[in-house]
């Protein structure tokens, strides 16, 4: 026989997997890989060589020449929108581990069911004298969920263009269509804090441009990227200039036009303006009349909470303010690592949820910080510090936030059974991880006594006793039902039938 | 050694690495756990990485290493599922049985570089490498692998 005979049998002896692809998300997980301390801001890369210098200081000097003709006018809006395809580069570990984390104790119908593995560095935006890298991916809902390293993000379920639009604050338009967020930057060297950046989204597919418009009359082009399916939406992070940041010259609202300069979107930024200004002489006055003033001192009752050294004082006017100057050493750690603050309320039919979607970035030297919470009804049930870590069973916080400060005793009770529902979830998913979701019966049982020993208790029936935060577990056909009962008394269970979760069951 | 280089090469490689695997356990879903395991437990000791040799090397061996250990589990469920009566059988031949025996009976040496060798597609350079052997002894190892199994197939033909 032929050494090529015996190759060609040998290559038929085992399929030759072409086309194959991993999970690395499943090999991070099992590796036990916590997140990173927040991603080290990247240097632009050096160039490589003199061509290269050469041919950059070539470009620069022909940009230079474009932008001082009268042609910048028409290239302004050419040079607004970037398209990016979705097909950069994928997200490292610790991205996609808080983008996953969007899921956890979120109440079903609020999870943004974000596909953390396909999330994609998707541009780097500059400002302050620093890179900002924005992240986005695509969730299993038909919508997306954005990052911008330790600045945070957001998610937007599938759009809906709403026939009609009704009840705008005064000086918006479609403002469905842009979403704006406003952030506080430090001044360097002090404890003081100015409005910063405004970020955010542009879901007009037409955006041909985006503008900031100061309260002066005057405005200014900014870039944004416009992502390609399945994200199908625009990004802005734009930072303000030394120059705007006085009353008068403030940024007013945020636009979008399309490509005739047509208004396609505008939305007032109300965490700017706090009265309208006078116009100047000869000018049409300013359109925008605020309906209100935003507080920034709370007001009587308040509610008082306190957890390792972190306190929130919130006042009935939505006035919450956080303090963290005698934190505890292991919070101070999470704040320096990079970490977030908001609170709940419940409210609406979903009964738990977390009011506004703000979330606001705490920062080492500011031990003091306010958040002004609009049309929520009050009380607060509590507040929270999260940090940007991952989570894995067992998890180091028993899958509680880094601090929890409860302001009504249903806030505790939620904060209890938030973090017996994510423990549940999270050793369902170690369940997927260690392949043996699928197992029944005896296997299961021996499985699980293999990996997990005597912690995880077989129960004799749905109703068996179960001390809390223990998981328990009753054969079904084809898998089992996993239960944890919370130190509140309620019990969360979910059916794992043949690898696949079932609805969620609750019960006493 | 950063993860990220361990991701960029699982990117890269990981058919490859799937069909060593395969090749080494035999079945798909073991041959994926395989490689998952590798490079997860390539993650926990990336500190012992010293860069004496290539980080692919490092991660093939890991991937042997980890075959081994799956394929004497394997072993141990196969024979506990044959004692219960569970096994079942999918009803498909496969493709040349006396070469698959052969192959399993290759000395442990032996039967790694080829599978090295015909399913990794490395080199006897790499190979050499991989499992902490001469070039020469690569060569030598695999001509009497080749020589094995081309008797079992010449026996069985004959």
């Amino acid at each position: 026989m032929s050494d090529t005979l015996l190759f060609e049998r040998l290559d038929q002896l085992v399929d030759n997997c072409a086309g194959a692809h991993g999970d690395w998300d499943d090999v991070l997980y099992r590796s036990g890989v916590v997140a990173a301390p927040p991603l080290q801001w990247r240097r632009p890369r050096r160039f490589a060589n003199r061509r290269a210098l050469v041919l950059a200081a070539v470009l620069a000097f022909l940009l230079v020449i474009l932008f001082a003709t009268p042609a910048f006018g028409l290239l302004r809006d050419w040079i607004g929108r970037k398209d990016v395809a979705f097909n950069g580069k994928t997200a490292p570990f610790v991205i996609k581990r808080e983008f996953a984390d969007m899921s956890l104790g979120q109440p079903k119908s609020w999870d943004p069911q974000v596909i953390a593995s396909e999330s994609r560095k998707v541009v780097v935006f500059k400002a302050f004298g620093r890179h900002y890298v924005l992240y986005v991916a695509p969730t299993r809902k038909g919508g997306f969920c954005w990052t911008i390293v330790g600045m945070g993000g957001s998610c937007a379920s599938a759009r809906h263009t709403p026939s009609s639009y009704p009840g705008e604050p005064a000086g918006n338009v479609n403002s469905y269509l842009l979403g704006v967020m406003s952030g506080m930057q430090r001044v360097p060297g002090t404890r003081a804090q100015f409005h910063g950046e405004l970020s955010g989204t542009v879901f007009a597919e037409n955006a041909a441009s985006l503008r900031i418009e100061y309260e002066d009359h005057s405005f200014v082009q900014v870039p944004f990227v416009y992502v390609s399916e399945p994200i199908n939406a625009g990004f802005f992070f734009w930072g303000r200039p030394s120059g705007h940041r006085r009353v008068g010259t403030r940024p007013l609202a945020v636009s979008a036009r399309d490509s005739h300069g047509k208004l396609i979107a505008r939305v007032v930024v109300l965490h700017e303006v706090q009265r309208p200004t006078k116009a100047p002489p000869g000018q049409a006055p300013v359109p925008l009349k605020l309906p209100w003033r935003l507080p920034s001192v709370p007001k009587p009752p308040f509610q008082r909470g306190r957890a390792e050294g972190v306190s929130i004082v919130a006042g009935k006017n939505g006035v919450v303010v956080i303090d963290t100057s005698h934190a505890a050493a292991r919070v101070r750690a999470l704040i320096e690592q990079g970490a977030a603050w908001d609170c709940l309320a419940f409210f609406g039919p979903y009964h738990e949820s977390d009011p506004t979607g703000l979330s606001m970035s705490l920062q080492p030297q500011m031990s003091r910080q306010t958040m002004v919470l609009r049309g929520i009804p009050m009380p607060i049930a509590g507040c929270e510090i999260s940090g940007y870590y991952g989570r894995r069973w067992h998890d180091p916080l028993a899958a509680h936030r880094g601090v929890e400060i409860p302001l009504t005793a249903r806030g505790k009770r939620y904060f209890m059974n938030r973090a017996a529902a994510g423990d549940l979830e999270l050793f369902v998913h170690l369940l997927h991880t260690r392949r043996i979701s699928r197992l029944s019966g005896r296997a299961l049982d021996s499985a699980i006594s293999r990996y997990f020993g005597t912690e995880i208790q077989r129960l004799a029936s749905s109703t068996s006793s179960l001390a809390p935060r223990r998981i328990g577990y009753v054969h079904i056909p084809g898998g089992a039902i996993f239960y944890e009962r919370s130190t509140t008394g309620r019990r969360f269970s979910v059916a794992v039938e043949q690898g696949k979760l079932g609805l969620e069951r609750e019960g006493r | 050694m950063t993860i990220e280089s361990l991701e960029q090469l699982y990117r890269d490689r990981y058919p490859r690495f799937l069909r060593l695997a395969l090749a080494t356990v035999g079945s798909r879903e073991a041959a994926a756990d395989v490689v998952q395991e590798a490079f997860a437990r390539a993650i926990r000791h990336r500190d012992e990485f010293r860069g004496e040799g290539s980080l692919e090397s490092w991660i093939w061996r890991m991937v042997i290493n980890t075959g081994r250990t799956q394929q004497k589990r394997g072993r141990r469920r196969a024979e506990l599922e044959r004692s219960q009566d569970l096994a079942s059988s999918n009803g498909h031949a496969e493709p040349w049985p006396e070469l698959r025996a052969a192959a399993a009976a290759l000395p442990e040496r032996q039967r790694q570089a080829l599978f090295l060798r015909h399913y990794a597609d490395l080199d006897y350079e790499q190979i050499g490498e991989v499992l902490g052997i001469a070039r020469g002894t690569v060569s030598a190892s695999l001509h009497a692998a080749h020589r094995s199994l081309r008797e079992t197939l010449e026996g069985a033909r004959a």
